[in-house]
């Protein structure tokens, strides 16, 4: 330390007799010092512990589809159909005192009947049935006749009921079936017949199209299409700044600095040596359909944002952050890291940990359910769960920390293009994107206004929700 | 472990090598911290968060100096940064009148005791024990002073003026000095 002013006994004597006191200081010194020094940073576990949470609720939520879909196979379908109507014979044993039953069902392509309405409609309305169910996909047929005496009351021993607890007499799209099946064509119709007297009847079931019946069979439990999907994404980013505002004084650096005659050194630009690093995206979305071409989505993101300073190695000194003033403090942190003319270069990482609640609307430009090009756009109210930067001082001459004047809260807005395809029982999505911190990083005493940005290629995996 | 082994320790973010570091030099620092702190909570709070930048700065250490130089200088960057977060501060720091008395009796001392000596110090109105601390004791100019606590260097030195005054008579009643011939100052230790 160097003395450039006089000191006489006087100050020796206080020099000498504070060198002489200690204080030892209490257990909770070191403890609070060995806890922030060596416990691992809580954030990221609650980051991954939701993005599997997330992961979890996904798969769940994916699983019943999944089975729904391995249920429509040729030989599984075969199988149930096989096993129901096996079942309903074992139980229905004699063919006497036939009731016949004459009606009509006309399936158009908006809404079809299923088999289990039928079957249903037929354990209802008659003591003794025959079902003829022509598959002409399989080459199967089968025939059931219902017994009158041991089948007035069968319907609930049916497997039927047991297999679907949830679908009775159920309507279901013809989307579903052109989608599922590519059998059904638009507008075809099936004319059941169905006639019936007050008498016993007998109640015999034939499809016009008989191809129709595998979907007719299969697709009974296939629900609604629901409007709302659940997506996960990821998207590495290339995360950056922009800065904006300028040193509130002139310190000797600076003095220094404007007379070798550079342009405005003022100007924090003139000031920042600073380069891109990589960033990352994480979230989990649900996505809901308004209509075809317009969808709104909301879910929890993470957000990942580093950036690099170029600064140089210098002695502890005082840097200011904040301008004070009249009912301020002006607030000072030390620094051991200068913009210019350091000891030694060294390159500063900033860093951002965030996590986001984004609201957005998805349109479809162009293409159909398993192709097409979109745009999308979002309004994301951000929590800054890390902030761990450091902060060029308002003489422009120093780079500090100073967490008081960072901002906890803060918003983003996104925006991307991208393209959709359907693949293997999900829906894929990939493109640009760029996202942009509305808010300065730091509060408003913090003169030098920072907008956090990332240019990143998102990709990501959407279901349709059962 | 010698001063370099702790040095690279620490570097490595050894908790072994920071505890010895820590042991070594935390009874001097916090009777550092005690001289600027309002009570011993402060001081142990300011200690606290001047290690937390030294063991996370040490790569910084540039082996210019001594090690122990280093510390104290971070370890006083961060009372004065503790400081002047409380609003007042800057207030205490700018007054530019006490009011002190001296004492003209010519007591005979005690045995000086660092510790009372120190408590002196503590007597002091906020902005004259600091200007005092970082002039008298930690060796700092005027000059540095006045950038550190964002004074004018003149302030600096009629607050050092002031408080030298102000401890010399507070000592004096203490009888832990004494008046020689009428006007000088004698150490009673001397």
């Amino acid at each position: 330390m160097e003395r450039n002013d006089y000191r006489d006994g006087f100050e020796s004597f206080l020099q000498e007799k504070a060198d002489e006191y200690n204080l030892y200081p209490s257990d909770r010194v070191w403890s609070a010092i060995q806890q922030e020094l060596h416990t691992p940073k809580k954030w990221p576990y609650f980051v991954i512990t939701l993005v599997f949470l997330g992961l979890g609720i996904f798969s769940t939520i994916v699983e019943p589809a999944n089975n729904q879909l391995a249920f429509r196979s040729p030989q599984a379908i075969k199988k149930l159909s096989e096993s129901v109507f096996i079942k309903r014979k074992s139980t229905l044993t004699s063919t006497t005192n036939l009731l016949t039953t004459t009606r009509n069902f006309k399936l158009n392509s908006n809404k079809y009947s299923t088999a289990e309405s039928i079957i249903n409609h037929s354990a209802k309305t008659g003591t003794n049935d025959t079902t003829t169910l022509v598959d002409s996909k399989w080459n199967t047929t089968t025939a059931i006749k219902l017994n009158d005496a041991k089948s007035s009351s069968t319907l609930d021993d049916l497997s039927l009921i047991e297999l679907f607890p949830a679908r009775k007499m159920e309507t279901i799209d013809a989307t579903t079936f052109i989608e599922d099946e590519e059998i059904i064509q638009s507008n075809s119709e099936i004319a059941v017949t169905h006639n019936t007297t007050d008498s016993l009847q007998e109640n015999k079931v034939e499809l016009n199209k008989p191809a129709m019946l595998s979907s007719v069979l299969i697709q009974p439990y296939q629900s609604k299409k629901s409007k709302i999907n659940w997506q996960i994404y990821v998207s590495p980013t290339v995360s950056y700044r922009n800065l904006r505002g300028s040193g509130t004084s002139t310190s000797s650096f600076m003095t220094q600095s404007l007379t070798l005659g550079t342009t405005n050194l003022n100007n924090v630009n003139n000031v920042v040596n600073h380069k891109p690093a990589l960033g990352m995206e994480l979230g989990a979305a649900l996505v809901f359909n308004l209509t075809n071409k317009i969808r709104f989505k909301t879910g929890l993101q993470f957000n990942y944002n580093q950036y690099d300073i170029q600064a140089y190695n210098f002695t502890p000194e005082l840097a200011p952050l904040s301008a004070g003033g009249l009912g301020h403090t002006e607030i000072k942190a030390i620094s051991v890291h200068r913009s210019k003319n350091g000891i030694s270069q060294t390159w500063l990482q900033n860093l951002h940990a965030m996590l986001a609640i984004p609201i957005g609307i998805e349109y479809t430009i162009v293409g159909n359910q398993n192709f097409s090009l979109n745009i999308a756009s979002s309004f994301q109210p951000t929590y800054i769960l890390k902030h761990e930067a450091y902060m060029l001082s308002t003489n422009l001459n120093n780079y500090a920390k100073e967490n008081s004047l960072n901002r906890n809260f803060n918003l983003n807005a996104s925006s991307e293009v991208f393209i959709s395809m359907q693949k293997g029982g999900f829906k894929w999505s990939f493109g640009p994107q760029y996202r942009y911190q509305l808010l300065s990083s730091y509060k408003k005493e913090y003169p030098i206004v920072e907008h956090l940005k990332d240019f990143g290629f998102k990709i990501g995996m959407s279901k349709t929700l059962q | 472990m010698t001063e370099e082994a702790l040095i690279n320790g620490c570097l490595r973010n050894e908790p072994q090598a920071q505890q010895e570091l820590y042991l070594k030099y935390s009874p001097k620092l916090l009777s550092v911290c005690y001289r600027y702190a309002k009570n011993r909570e402060d001081a142990e709070d300011m200690l606290q968060e001047g290690f937390i930048k030294i063991f996370t700065q040490m790569h910084q250490f540039q082996h210019l100096g001594a090690l122990e130089g280093w510390i104290r200088r971070i370890i006083v960057h961060s009372c004065i940064n503790h400081l002047k977060k409380n609003k007042k501060f800057s207030d205490s720091v700018d007054l530019t009148h006490a009011a002190g008395k001296f004492i003209t009796d010519d007591n005979i001392p005690s045995i000086l005791q660092a510790k009372q000596v120190i408590e002196c110090i503590r007597l002091l109105p906020l902005g004259y024990k600091t200007v005092l601390n970082l002039y008298a004791i930690e060796g700092y100019a005027h000059k540095e002073i006045a950038a550190i606590l964002d004074i004018q260097e003149s302030t600096s030195r009629s607050q050092y003026t002031r408080a030298k005054a102000m401890l010399e008579d507070i000592l004096l009643k203490k009888n832990l000095i004494v008046k020689h011939s009428g006007k000088n100052l004698i150490l009673a230790a001397q």
